[in-house]
């Protein structure tokens, strides 16, 4: 399949959820060209079984090959490598001045966060996805779930005090 | 009380602030094109891989039954085909991993080796040695890395398990040392911790390119309890002695892919 056909709805679904994807990529990654190379990657494993992986839950497959992917780049000790050198220059931020403080802050926050929690933390609070399709994406139970996100929450609100207080007020307001 | 209040204003916060500080990323031109490239290159990859592995299977069997020597008359006969429930019985020769960029290892007498192709789940194929027998598969493994789903059970004391993985596109920076010396003992990881390991050590091997080198296979060991020096050695030999491509038997694989069901914890 991909090539053989299929490749329409493999495009229209990448140019419909492909910016999600690609946050989603960048919060696992803190990195800009890491998130594309990590969302690349899973693509790439997901087209050529398109027609069959489209019939179900394209999207969540493509989350949890994402979430799987990356993990095994940590495990392989990426955090200190470049990423490849004929990686596109054109990723740039849409409103590159206004958020990069926080985006800032934000990268560095969760990239201090041990591989398992940070998937945690995108599931469950970028994603919104419940303990349980959490943990059935990330292969655990859901008390493993519960414990990481504490865990995580305890992490990002000490490297984050006031940045999360603020985004409090800003809900509340 | 209290506490679970703190905790969801907490975890709404987060929400919010992860909505707010996540950029908001253009694609790059081209996207589906690189796409493409990356299958094209990987599909290429496999076709050279299978085609070396038969190559070097054939010359193996075309050596074993034309050139029988004395040494060989003695030898015990090799184990046959893997038997249904995917055990693998140990070799006593060199043995390659074509997914692996052909990773050849010089496998002590009484080592076993397994490789585990890429499938559509786990796309990254791996090879594991062991000095016990290995039995993928026989359970659902529910670790967040495939990688860490051993193929043994349990280790005994002493026995090790090595994982190896393949190189990827990404480089290692040049201040990486190229040395195939392990690295110092490291607490065992989730997977290692699974299956009784008490320590982890590791290496990858690196290509000469500079300034920036390719990984092109990385060793991961994992260690029960009482691990001798001689253990420690034979492993550190079969690093120093591992080399990419050669002739070598490819080493078994199951005969069902990883994909309906992992390898046991």
């Amino acid at each position: 399949m991909g090539s053989d056909g299929g490749d329409g709805d493999f495009e229209a679904f990448v140019a419909a959820r492909g910016p999600r994807l690609l946050r989603m990529a960048w919060l696992l990654t803190g990195d800009r060209h890491l998130a594309e190379d990590l969302l690349q990657t899973v693509l790439a494993k997901v087209w050529p079984n398109w027609r069959k992986i489209a019939a179900e839950h394209p999207e969540a497959y493509i989350r949890k090959a994402m979430v799987h992917t990356h993990a095994s780049w940590w495990r392989r000790r990426w955090r200190g490598e470049v990423p490849h050198g004929d990686l596109p220059d054109s990723v740039t931020s849409i409103d590159a001045f206004a958020h990069v403080d926080l985006e800032q802050s934000l990268a560095a926050a969760i990239r201090a966060l041990p591989v398992r929690q940070r998937a945690v933390v995108v599931l469950r609070y970028f994603e919104d996805m419940s303990v349980e399709d959490t943990a059935a994406t990330l292969g655990c139970a859901p008390g493993t779930v519960k414990s990481q996100a504490s865990k995580a929450l305890r992490t990002l609100r000490a490297l984050l005090p006031t940045t999360m207080a603020e985004a409090g007020d800003r809900r509340a307001a | 009380m209290r506490h679970e209040d703190d905790h969801a204003l907490l975890e709404d916060e987060l929400r919010v602030l992860l909505e707010r500080g996540t950029p908001l990323l253009r694609a790059p031109e081209g996207r589906l094109r690189q796409v493409r490239e990356r299958v094209t290159r990987r599909r290429r990859r496999l076709r050279m891989a299978g085609a070396t592995a038969t190559g070097a299977a054939a010359l193996t069997l075309a050596g074993a039954l034309l050139l029988p020597t004395t040494e060989e008359a003695q030898r015990p006969a090799l184990p046959a085909a893997p038997p249904s429930t995917g055990v693998m019985a140990p070799l006593a020769e060199p043995v390659s991993f074509p997914e692996l960029n052909g990773l050849t290892i010089e496998l002590p007498e009484r080592w076993s080796a397994l490789a585990v192709p890429a499938d559509t789940v786990h796309p990254d194929p791996l090879g594991f040695l062991g000095a016990q027998s290995l039995a993928p598969f026989t359970r659902p493994c529910q670790l967040t890395d495939p990688r860490d789903c051993a193929p043994v059970r349990r280790l005994g004391r002493g026995d090790v398990l090595i994982t190896l993985s393949g190189g990827w596109s990404g480089k290692q920076q040049a201040s990486e040392t190229a040395s195939r010396a392990l690295s110092p003992s490291a607490a065992p990881d989730e997977g290692c911790e699974a299956i009784g390991g008490v320590t982890k050590r590791g290496v990858a091997l690196l290509d000469d390119g500079k300034p920036n080198r390719r990984i092109l296979a990385t060793f991961r060991v994992c260690a029960a309890a009482g691990t001798t020096d001689a253990t420690w050695a034979e492993v550190q030999t079969m690093i120093d002695n591992a080399r990419l491509g050669g002739s070598a038997s490819p080493a078994p694989s199951p005969s069902k892919p990883p994909s309906s069901s992992k390898a046991g914890q």
